[in-house]
């Protein structure tokens, strides 16, 4: 039995050269694209734009070198990376990761807090705020939800130190967005408990 | 510490969501409030980042890249699925991969290919001995070979692999889940020419495969990685398969350019934690498998001459002829149909036919005398159309009946259906016309072309867990004409029956409905005969480029616009986004190859 695949069934299409086919594979995955390029690069969107273009064009000269193995979606982010990779080292000299880089301090009023849209604004603001590296690796794996591998593949990393900027990315992002994390009571999280005075007697 | 470890490893997880926690981390958890809600502070960062919406892109992005696009078309290179991955103990034979590894594309320098290739033609016999890891435990792994009159034997451990030329036998051991081992008596199958994207039973492929070197793309990126004067070393690119990756090195002698070794070489990858609650780390890659060649040995009697006939095992023999039920199915709403070929039969019934003509069967398979389901977990049988929507339209005849309508088949309301199921098969078929309401005369047999595949399965314990492996043994080509009720009767495919033999349940797919499927199937069908009829298309018939071809192509197009209209609006009904969007694209394509075919 053939599940029906249309990604697939459009690659194979535009590999015999049908540019609308190729039309359609952007109208299904632009979006991801952009959006994964957009925070990647902390939300310049005219960036991303550009980029965009080049991950697309790329893809359609790339088109034979697809083995129809994996999503569809995976590969193109993939090309989106390594496109916007290369665009941050013709740009910028490297940045020294440094895990005392701060984070813009939150701005975000407590009363207009707890809404699932103010969530998602302060969240992408936090993203973009994150230092450049933990971002790479929390975007690939946290917002598009790429294998742990693949995304250390593509940093070119090994697996402890993705695990270990993601690690940092997710306590950052809590700091910023401690306004927006109520207890488990539903009490805002500037009355919860601090870690001294939990209960430690099974240690 | 134990909160600071605690709250890294919910932090580095693979599962944030569902991190797998020891007993003492979830006590500690348990009296430990801050920890709690440090769990769930995290938890909602990653839910909340998994949920962040795409707002729309620019509208004049589209064409700015549509039309960067370089103007020349592209190579083609047929895409193939990914490969079923094999259980290492069926290796069938080394001569094909070897002729393999010796093609000229391989090599940094060509003429090394033809020299390898031709060496390897000469030789007779081949012995190839080494071992591979199982379960921690280096088995004995050892393969004889002989060009003419062909013999092939392979053991590892004490599974044997036997072909003489007229039959093959093949010895499988009790395995943890099985307390009784098997023995597979089948006609021979000797060593296949090599072919791109063939038949996955292809012996190269299963050896391929076996030793964990996947694919011949894969195959053909082999790299010259160091020469002496005496040695070639070849590496084959690191494959990465879930926790482990792993890549071939191959010796070749450089006097007479054969093949002496190969070797696989495993690295574990693991994104846990041990019992301690330390990371596991990414250790130095290991041997897991190693064989070497000698050629030319004569084959010892106690080789060739010898059956494998081990006592107490379960023996199925393809040659036997089935025992068919004398009962027949009580959900059977016509007399069953019988086809047999090769040491493989297949039974089909109709449970169903409903006023559109769309129908609901059950295929039952026999490996010999023995349904596929008598040995439970160990046989499994896939049976499919050989003519399925979406790959090589025009490639074979669609199912028809006798009234010359033609079918579809349908995803079936399962949770995956490419999963080789045990004993019984249901398969929809959808009417391509449906039968007009009020019709008085529904069809009487309908004719189906089937592929059937029996697979083993291998119960293995890797990397510390346990898993399940398909391993095809047989595969025929069989065409059945199965008798209908000729009275209609509802599916029960919106609704299906949890327990109906042959369907995987899964409750997730409700929202299924067969409405929705069959304008689906429909609408793919009419586009790929259309295309046909398309001037230029991969697949199209050379009277495409007449006028005729537009004749014939037009109505194609407005039936499949119609079915697409019909797709789109049940995937409205359902209020499922990814299936209006693709509906909707669908159509509009349509809409565009319409308007074009249209146009004088």
């Amino acid at each position: 039995m053939i599940l029906f695949d249309i990604d697939r069934w459009l690659m194979r299409r535009a590999r015999q050269g049908d540019p609308e086919a190729f039309g359609r594979i952007y109208d299904r995955h632009s979006r991801q694209v952009f959006h994964l390029l957009r925070r990647l690069t902390g939300d310049d969107r005219s960036q991303a734009e550009d980029l965009t273009q080049e991950t697309f064009v790329a893809a359609y000269q790339a088109l034979p070198d697809w083995r129809g193995e994996g999503k569809l979606s995976t590969w193109l982010c993939g090309i989106a990376y390594r496109r916007y990779a290369s665009s941050r080292r013709r740009q910028i000299p490297q940045e020294p990761w440094d895990d005392t880089l701060p984070i813009a301090a939150p701005n975000a009023d407590p009363l207009l807090l707890c809404t699932g849209h103010q969530m998602e604004t302060a969240l992408e603001e936090a993203i973009a705020a994150l230092p450049e590296r933990a971002r790479e690796a929390f975007v690939l794996v946290r917002v598009e939800g790429m294998r742990y591998r693949d995304a250390a593949d593509l940093l070119q990393i090994p697996l402890g130190t993705l695990q270990s900027r993601l690690g940092r990315a997710t306590l950052l992002l809590r700091d910023r967005l401690a306004a927006y994390l109520p207890d488990t009571a539903g009490q805002p999280s500037a009355v919860r408990p601090a870690e001294g005075e939990t209960n430690h007697a099974v240690r | 510490m134990l909160c600071a470890n605690l709250r890294e490893r919910l932090l580095q997880s693979s599962t944030p969501l569902t991190p797998v926690l020891s007993p003492m981390d979830l006590l500690h958890l348990a009296t430990c409030p801050a920890c709690r809600q440090f769990r769930q502070e995290v938890a909602r960062i990653h839910t909340a980042a998994r949920r962040l919406p795409h707002t729309p892109l620019p509208e004049s992005l589209r064409p700015r890249i549509l039309d960067a696009l370089p103007a020349s078309p592209v190579p083609v290179r047929p895409i193939g699925p990914p490969r079923r991955r094999l259980a290492a103990g069926l290796v069938a034979a080394l001569l094909g991969a070897l002729a393999l590894i010796a093609g000229p594309r391989l090599f940094v320098r060509p003429t090394n290919a033809a020299e390898v290739l031709s060496a390897v033609r000469k030789t007779h016999t081949w012995h190839l001995a080494g071992w591979q890891n199982k379960m921690g435990k280096q088995i004995p792994w050892e393969i004889w070979g002989r060009r003419s009159p062909y013999f092939y034997r392979e053991q590892i451990g004490d599974e044997i692999l036997q072909d003489d030329g007229t039959h093959r036998i093949h010895v499988i051991p009790p395995q943890r889940m099985h307390s009784r081992g098997i023995v597979l008596r089948m006609p021979s199958r000797p060593l296949a020419p090599t072919t791109d994207g063939g038949n996955p039973l292809d012996t190269h492929a299963a050896f391929l495969d076996g030793i964990g070197l996947g694919t011949e793309t894969y195959l053909s990126e082999l790299t010259e990685v160091s020469r002496t004067i005496s040695r070639i070393i070849l590496k084959a690119p690191t494959v990465e398969s879930g926790d482990f990756t792993q890549y071939g090195l191959f010796t070749v002698d450089a006097h007479t350019h054969l093949p002496l070794q190969f070797e696989l070489r495993k690295t574990i990858i693991r994104e846990f934690v041990d019992h301690r609650c330390h990371p596991i780390r990414d250790p130095e890659p290991h041997i897991e498998a190693t064989l070497r060649a000698e050629y030319d040995s004569p084959l010892p009697p106690e080789v060739a001459d010898a059956v494998p006939q081990p006592e107490g095992y379960l023996i199925a023999d393809a040659a036997d002829s089935p025992t068919l039920p004398a009962v027949p199915d009580p959900d059977a709403a016509a007399p069953a149909a019988i086809a047999t070929k090769n040491g493989i039969t297949l039974q089909a019934e109709a449970l169903a036919q409903d006023r559109e003509g769309n129908l609901k069967l059950r295929v039952r398979a026999w490996l010999g005398s023995a349904p596929t389901n008598e040995y439970k977990i160990l046989l499994a049988q896939d049976i499919s159309l050989r003519c399925p929507p979406y790959t090589q339209p025009g490639e074979g005849a669609y199912p028809t009946d006798d009234q010359g309508g033609h079918y579809v088949q349908l995803n079936a309301p399962e949770a995956d259906s490419t999963v080789p199921q045990i004993g019984f098969r249901l398969c929809y078929l959808t009417h391509i016309e449906p039968t007009p309401a009020g019709a008085t005369s529904l069809p009487h047999t309908v004719t189906i072309p089937l592929r059937a595949r029996i697979f083993l399965y291998e119960d293995i314990l890797e990397n510390g867990s346990s898993s399940m492996h398909t391993v095809p043994i047989m595969e025929e080509n069989l065409s059945i004409t199965i008798p209908l009720p000729g009275k209609a009767k509802d599916l029960d495919y919106d609704r299906p029956r949890p327990h109906d033999p042959g369907l995987i349940y899964n409750p997730a797919n409700k929202h299924k409905r067969l409405r929705w499927e069959t304008a689906m199937d429909r609408a793919s069908y009419y586009m790929s005969e259309a295309e046909l009829w398309e001037p230029g298309h991969v697949h199209s018939r050379p009277e495409a480029f007449l006028p005729v071809g537009a004749r014939r192509r037009i109505p194609l197009l407005q039936q499949a616009v119609a079915w697409y209209r019909i797709w789109l609006n049940e995937s409205e009904s359902i209020q499922d986004a990814n299936a209006i969007r693709d509906a909707k694209l669908s159509l509009k394509s349509a809409q565009d190859d319409l308007a074009r075919a249209s146009k004088p």
